[in-house]
């Protein structure tokens, strides 16, 4: 941020999520809904989804609807992560998983606890259905399909300056697509040395050095 | 460092820790994604997609189905509008017959379903009018039913009843029975009522009440039968004991409402005798004892016989939803190739 101190303009002007943002993803949002209700609820129309010719109910298009919903929701929010720290994967991953943790305990507890009897059985007949997988292939992948073309075009056409510094930071490791962001340049001087080796056309600036404590001046402007 | 000044002390105190968490160093991985990475999944995707509607399509395509319409409405010159106007003059159980040709040869096991229209079983309150308590064996269940089964939680003398609830009172209660034309005479189809409800339905959700000596006509007394069942649950199926009361399939089948007011529910299939390959083409007879009422509410009824394949019966939807997909991903690659393109040397000509 030193370096590129332009980049505080994004926060200043409310780059990141304003009035246009939010109607947005609003718009983005029913768009998603639509296909997440409309497409379970066709495909089940015929109510002739079992391998054994067994018939299905009301929850279980709700279950089926509600599992790609979890799933859209969850790759939506990855989507939208720039960096992905481990907290990031047990967020994204880790609710689709406790989603389906969840969905088996409710599906079973009746009448061990008295609760959710028109629950019993569904995670074993919505996890036995063929159009369950395909379906869970298909949809949340149609949600995000403009979404990531979106983000890619964009990317592509209009970087904004905060992809164009995330790009050269990156650029400037070899290979690897980990970054390790330091505000003290002094304790991770190996990667300081490739970014300021590799980084000429950018000059960086000066290293940022904490200033020792002056009577009664917290912070000098270096 | 430290000085004797005392503007030096709060900083020091204050100071929050240096560690990888809150200093938010923590190892993260940046995904830039461009047209240039995002190019090959559109085409992998929408090729993946193509291949698997085509699939969907020829599997959906081999199913074998047949619907047969026995509403009987008034005027339509059906074999069953004489037992459609009785019913809606509310004369008791009437008989009818189809006669029917097989096209071609349905491979076994056959699946006969009711298909009823217009019927709401996701109607709010007609969908929670249930005892799940009572429906599974529970003695205080018979006793004092749910509130959410009003009207239907007693009868006018204030007896409970039992199955309670609007779902139970309109049980389905036609019957048909299936006949093949083979030398000259009809001979009976068998159909096998067996397995048509959900495994933890049958075995777990709904159970009898403890016997009684027994009996499970004593388990049942001090309880009334629904307003619209000519018999009691007892009395379902009585020459077979583990499909009677509480547990009889078709009852439970019909409790799993469904979830639009056109639906079809598991009959009976047809895996026995001489038609466990399945059934032959020729002509059948249907014959049909018309009790359930639909007229009045401008509903149909009708009698659909289906094969089935891994994926259920026949749909249509998903093969050419996957087809309309892969088209659009492959579009949509094909865009992201001339934004790439176009947007290559500008690129490149910004990082130089």
């Amino acid at each position: 941020m030193l370096r590129f101190p332009q980049l505080y303009k994004i926060t200043q002007n409310a780059d990141g999520f304003n009035t246009r943002v939010f109607w947005g993803h609003c718009i983005n949002a029913l768009i998603h809904s639509i296909i997440l209700f409309w497409f379970p609820l066709k495909v089940l129309e015929h109510d002739a989804v079992f391998t054994n010719g067994q018939g299905p109910d009301y929850l279980f298009v709700g279950n089926i609807v509600y599992t790609y919903v979890v799933i859209t929701v969850c790759l939506k929010a990855g989507l939208e992560t720039t960096a992905w720290t481990k907290f990031s994967h047990l967020a994204v991953w880790g609710s689709m998983l406790l989603w389906l943790v969840f969905f088996g305990v409710y599906s079973a507890i009746w009448p061990t606890i008295p609760i959710a009897p028109d629950m019993l059985g569904q995670a074993g007949m919505v996890l036995r259905c063929g159009y369950f997988w395909l379906g869970l292939i298909l949809v949340p992948t149609a949600c995000l399909v403009k979404d990531v073309a979106w983000r890619a075009a964009k990317h592509t056409y209009h970087k904004t300056l905060l992809e164009q510094v995330q790009e050269l930071e990156t650029k400037s490791k070899e290979l690897g697509k980990t970054m390790l962001r330091d505000s003290n340049g002094k304790r991770f001087t190996s990667f300081s040395k490739r970014l300021h080796g590799d980084d000429v056309r950018n000059p960086p600036g000066p290293p940022f050095q904490p200033q020792p404590p002056t009577p009664c001046i917290f912070f000098s402007p270096s | 460092m430290a000085a004797a000044s005392p503007c030096a002390e709060p900083a020091a105190r204050n100071k929050p820790d240096n560690t990888a968490f809150t200093q938010q160093r923590l190892p993260a991985w940046q995904p830039l994604l461009s047209a240039g990475t995002a190019l090959p999944l559109f085409f992998c995707v929408g090729l993946a997609c193509l291949a698997l509607g085509l699939g969907l399509h020829f599997s959906s395509d081999t199913i074998r189905e047949l619907e047969l319409d026995y509403t009987g409405a008034p005027g339509s010159g059906h074999n069953c509008s004489r037992c459609g106007n009785a019913s809606l003059a509310g004369a008791g159980a009437c008989t009818c017959s189809l006669r029917f040709e097989l096209p071609e040869r349905f491979p076994g096991p056959v699946c006969l379903y009711y298909q009823l229209s217009n019927y709401y079983q996701n109607h709010r309150r007609y969908s929670v009018s249930r005892d799940d308590r009572q429906l599974s064996g529970d003695a205080s269940g018979l006793s004092n039913p749910a509130t959410e089964c009003s009207p239907f939680r007693t009868d006018p003398q204030g007896i409970p009843i039992a199955p309670c609830g609007a779902i139970a009172n309109s049980l389905f209660n036609d019957t048909f029975a299936l006949y093949h034309l083979a030398n000259g005479t009809f001979h009976p189809v068998p159909l096998d009522n067996r397995g048509i409800s959900w495994w933890t339905d049958s075995n777990i959700k709904f159970s009898n009440p403890e016997l009684v000596n027994g009996s499970l006509e004593a388990a049942f007394k001090g309880t009334a039968k629904p307003p619209n069942w000519p018999h009691a649950a007892y009395m379902l199926d009585t020459g077979n004991p583990n499909n009677t009361g509480f547990i009889n399939e078709d009852f439970i089948v019909w409790m799993r409402t469904a979830a639009l007011p056109t639906f079809r529910k598991l009959y009976r299939r047809v895996r026995e005798g001489n038609f466990s390959s399945g059934l032959p083409q020729g002509t059948y007879r249907l014959d049909i004892t018309y009790n359930y009422p639909v007229l009045s509410f401008q509903g149909t009824k009708k009698v659909i016989f289906s094969t089935v394949s891994w994926m259920g019966g026949k749909n249509p939807f998903l093969g050419i939803v996957y087809l309309v997909f892969g088209s659009a991903c492959i579009l949509t690659g094909f865009v992201m190739l001339a934004v790439h393109i176009k947007f290559q040397k500008q690129n490149q000509m910004d990082v130089e």
